[in-house]
């Protein structure tokens, strides 16, 4: 099989507000990222946005950000299942070769209520009307988390504090007040047993990567970042609940992208994973799955500072998404700052990248895991 | 043997949204309140885009130059409309594809003024390359409203 | 010519008026996906991803996919949310298309979603596609959009009203033979002219209903497709192309985007001569008019000329080219599953399996999609045996 690189990418800072339209946010980020791949619009061949229509306030929201992202006169897609399910179509456009260069953006522009958009994403009979939204749903994997001694209180307080102490060192980061322990277990209780600073804010801003196949990176860079590995899996809305707590979805898409980019023992062959992670129990939830420790062992990981942005095995150096959660360009956002950090860190050579649609809620959710490696250290 | 008789659940979905217009839409529709319609232009394909554009699709760059139009346009295309949806007007009224000036793009928006006896009679009135102008609202808010309607100059 | 993605299996639900549905989008789903899979002899767990195909907003839902479990979800399979707009059963074709090509699945399933099956008032729905602050306020449904295009066609080439009743009822008189068709009342070219206008120029039967019904499709990659399947249906090119959001560049003249994109697919495919070429084809006609336009841009005529393949019935099912066998969205609308339909009618007529509408003896066939404001996407995919 061929191989896929990201030849170049880009960044805004992240905000409570944006001052632009979403047409021209993601125009921003993507004119940006073609000057950082050293391209320019004439040689795309093909854009993929990622967004839903409920983050944008449009119905065919695509149809404002495609020319955004460079896709006028172009073949253009919109995938809705996060960042990385938009980098998997694009991967997938290169490999079957009908594009040889590719461009995937999202950009979030508009304000919404999360919660209602949420709710408005479960089913009209039995989850609607209780009403179910993401919050909800979150307070209920955690509620299990606590319930079964997998992990306490005060360890989704310590792996916010861990994410709030690194979003404060990472410039483009959306909250970078640095929150400790003893804010995050004091703030208000916003959704049992959830606290409002373990839960992720609704940020504003934009992100562009530019993919291209195996011939035409090595023509752009000497040092090209490769797509080694990249797959998906989904859980059933209506499984039980012990199916929503195994996320047996979440673990094909781990163990098969792990396959592909022929990773055996993440502890070593990892240099850090940016994972999606909008509520705090979220990330310890997938410690075990990630393959960084046995079950039951993700409290102890946190504990001991493996995790953090500055220990052996960062988990969300970025400071993760409560510190950064754009709805739309989250997934392509957590790509960018895993090639922020490849390039930040001598010697770190390979990043995975998780990503989800749980910002709408869990049950019925979908994952994409991708694995990024420099060609060199 | 009676058909099977199944429950029906009606529901909607109500989202609120607002949206940054950012500078170049904002300067257009502020523009609007002033009884004028500005265009902006793309420094590299000298193209004018009515409405204005934060950037120019074909080159990929910001129009910087903003010029102000008359406000005499023509048609390109339009419909009329005789039946009544949900949240939409009343028919009968009529859409048009109008070019404003020289730009490059059409906007949309109604043409009004115009006389006939039966509805029937409004597609005749109207020719694709009719010249029309617009009727400026009484109250503006910085809106495409505050055009009320274009209509054909005589 | 590489042959590497294949349609082995399609999977239909019957089309009735979405007033008349008694069915829920489950039952839609849970039929479509069955169907198809009892056609090519596969389970659920021998699917390797699956794509869904709708417009979240027209259905009053947020990502309608995560809450319907006929998609492989219980075993974990992956599943991808294409939304393009009226062409994303067109593009998700093509994201199951370029899975397989990539070598990252064997066999995908790919679901053209009933969309406008629980819409009140389906022009109010579609308004809401159209661009806020710009357009939206002037009252457009998809009705008036298509009504821009086939004004100035009309005023362009002088086309006349009966010509567009005429295709309107080619389409009607080919529904009455498809056991999938929604309306199959046949209505003749008179009984059109007769029908009240709805936004000048499209009258009443020159236009879409709002039909309830879904599809599935399976496709394969090359090895897996001829273990599976005696007639795979072949995937020789498809592409997309986007246009401006707003009204933009476009004058509506012509399907000027679609030429571009079939010049494109043209080549890809070793297309020299369309009429000569292709043995069927469906064309994404919402509002009959369309056709007449599609036939130009597809270069099936010269431009403006597309009346004369009409009159002298190259189109028809003993023609040169026979479109919209199936009688085409104009008889059967149901949302996204329209754009899937096209693939579906397609690979039916390679197969030979299309009951009642078969042409005879096709090897090589056109399908199309058309979506967004203001037509502002289009898909094209050249299939063959």
């Amino acid at each position: 099989m061929g191989k896929v690189g990201i030849v170049g990418y880009s960044l805004t800072t992240f905000r409570d507000d944006a001052d632009m339209s979403s047409d021209e946010l993601v125009f921003v980020a993507a004119s940006a990222a073609l000057k950082d791949a050293g391209v320019d619009r004439g040689d795309l061949d093909a854009v993929s946005v990622a967004s839903i229509d409920a983050y944008d306030g449009i119905t065919i929201s695509n149809g404002w950000t495609a020319p955004a992202g460079g896709g006028y006169g172009k073949d253009a897609t919109r995938i809705q299942g996060g960042g990385v399910a938009a980098v998997m179509s694009a991967y997938a456009s290169i490999l079957s070769g009908a594009a040889e260069l590719a461009l995937v953006a999202g950009g979030d522009s508009v304000r919404f209520d999360d919660t209602v958009t949420s709710n408005a994403s479960y089913d009209v009979f039995f989850n609607r009307p209780i009403p179910l939204f993401n919050l909800s749903s979150y307070a209920l994997l955690a509620t299990s988390l606590l319930r079964s001694g997998a992990a306490t209180e005060e360890d989704f307080a310590m792996v916010a504090a861990k994410n709030y102490r690194d979003g404060a060192g990472n410039p483009w980061a959306h909250v970078r007040a640095g929150y400790s322990i003893g804010d995050v277990a004091s703030s208000p209780m916003a959704c049992w047993p959830l606290r409002s600073l373990e839960i992720a804010p609704c940020s504003k801003g934009a992100c562009a990567l530019v993919l291209a196949s195996e011939r035409k990176a090595r023509e752009l860079s000497d040092n090209p970042v490769w797509i080694s590995g990249i797959a998906g899996g989904s859980t059933p809305c209506f499984g039980s609940w012990a199916e929503t707590m195994e996320m047996k979805g979440l673990r094909r898409a781990i163990t098969r992208s792990y396959r592909m980019a022929g990773i055996g023992n993440p502890a070593k062959d990892v240099d850090a994973f940016e994972i999606f992670s909008p509520a705090a129990p979220f990330e310890l939830a997938y410690y075990e799955p990630l393959g960084l420790c046995g079950k039951g062992g993700a409290p102890e990981l946190l504990r001991g500072g493996v995790t953090s942005g500055s220990g052996a095995l960062p988990v969300n150096p970025s400071g993760g998404a409560l510190c950064t959660n754009p709805g739309n360009c989250g997934g392509v956002y957590r790509v960018a700052s895993a090639l922020n950090f490849l390039r930040d860190h001598e010697g770190a050579r390979r990043a995975v990248v998780q990503d989800s649609d749980i910002n709408l809620g869990i049950m019925g959710e979908t994952y994409h895991v991708m694995v990024v490696e420099k060609e060199r250290a | 043997m009676s058909t099977p008789q199944v429950m029906k659940k009606e529901y909607n979905m109500h989202l609120d949204f607002s949206l940054p217009l950012g500078k170049a839409y904002t300067k257009w529709m502020q523009a609007l309140k002033e009884k004028k319609i500005l265009g902006n232009t793309c420094g590299k394909c000298g193209r004018i885009f009515v409405p204005a554009k934060p950037f120019c699709e074909i080159c990929f760059e910001e129009p910087r130059e903003w010029v102000e139009l008359d406000g005499r346009g023509i048609v390109e295309s339009f419909t009329v409309c005789f039946e009544k949806f949900r949240n939409c007007p009343d028919p009968p009224y009529v859409v048009g594809i109008i070019r404003i000036g020289d730009a490059a793009t059409c906007m949309t928006h109604f043409i009004g003024g115009l006389a006939y006896q039966r509805p029937e009679e409004i597609p005749g009135q109207i020719r694709i390359g009719m010249a029309v102008e617009p009727v400026w609202a009484e109250d503006r808010t910085g809106d495409p409203l505050d055009i009320a309607y274009f209509r054909p100059v005589k | 010519m590489e042959k590497k993605a294949a349609v082995i299996g399609i999977g239909y639900t019957t089309y009735c008026s979405n007033r008349k549905e008694t069915r829920s989008k489950a039952d839609l789903a849970y039929e479509a996906v069955r169907n198809a899979l009892d056609m090519v002899g596969l389970s659920i767990g021998d699917i390797d991803a699956s794509v869904y195909t709708s417009v979240d907003g027209f259905e009053a839902t947020v990502r309608p996919a995560r809450m319907l479990e006929a998609f492989g979800q219980g075993l974990n399979i992956p599943l991808v949310d294409v939304n393009t707009g009226g062409s994303a059963g067109g593009s998700g074709f093509k994201e199951a298309v370029h899975m397989i090509e990539a070598g990252l699945h064997d066999i995908v399933l790919l679901y053209g979603a009933p969309t406008f099956n629980n819409v009140v008032d389906n022009q109010q729905v579609l308004n809401t596609a159209s661009p806020p602050v710009f357009e939206k306020p002037f009252g457009i449904g998809a009705v008036h959009m298509g009504a821009f295009y086939a004004a100035r066609y009309m005023r362009e080439h002088g086309i006349e009203e009966y010509d567009y009743a005429r295709v309107a009822s080619k389409n009607h008189r080919a529904a009455v033979k498809n056991p999938h068709a929604h309306l199959r009342h046949g209505f003749s070219p008179e009984e059109v002219l007769e029908s009240p206008m709805v936004t000048w120029p499209i009258r009443l039967y020159e236009c879409c209903p709002t039909s309830s019904g879904a599809v599935a499709m399976i496709l394969a990659s090359g090895g897996r497709a001829k273990e599976l399947c005696d007639t795979p249906v072949w995937v020789r090119a498809i592409s997309s192309i986007a246009d401006t959001f707003l009204s933009g560049f476009k004058v509506y003249r012509d399907f000027d985007k679609l030429k571009i994109l079939a010049k494109k697919v043209y080549e890809k495919a070793g297309i020299r001569n369309p009429l000569k070429d292709f043995d069927v084809a469906e064309l994404f006609n919402p509002f009959a008019p369309f056709e007449l336009m599609e036939y130009d841009a597809l270069g099936f005529c010269e431009e403006g000329k597309s009346v004369s393949l009409l009159r002298d019935g190259v189109t028809e099912i003993d023609g040169e080219l026979p479109v919209n066998m199936s009688g085409g969205v104009v008889c059967t609308n149901s949302g996204i599953s329209s754009a899937v339909n096209r693939h579906a009618e397609i690979a039916l007529q390679l197969m030979g399996k299309a009951e009642g509408r078969q042409v005879k003896s096709p090897e090589v066939g056109l399908a199309h999609s058309w979506g967004g404001n203001m037509g502002q996407f289009h898909t094209l995919a050249v299939l063959t045996l």
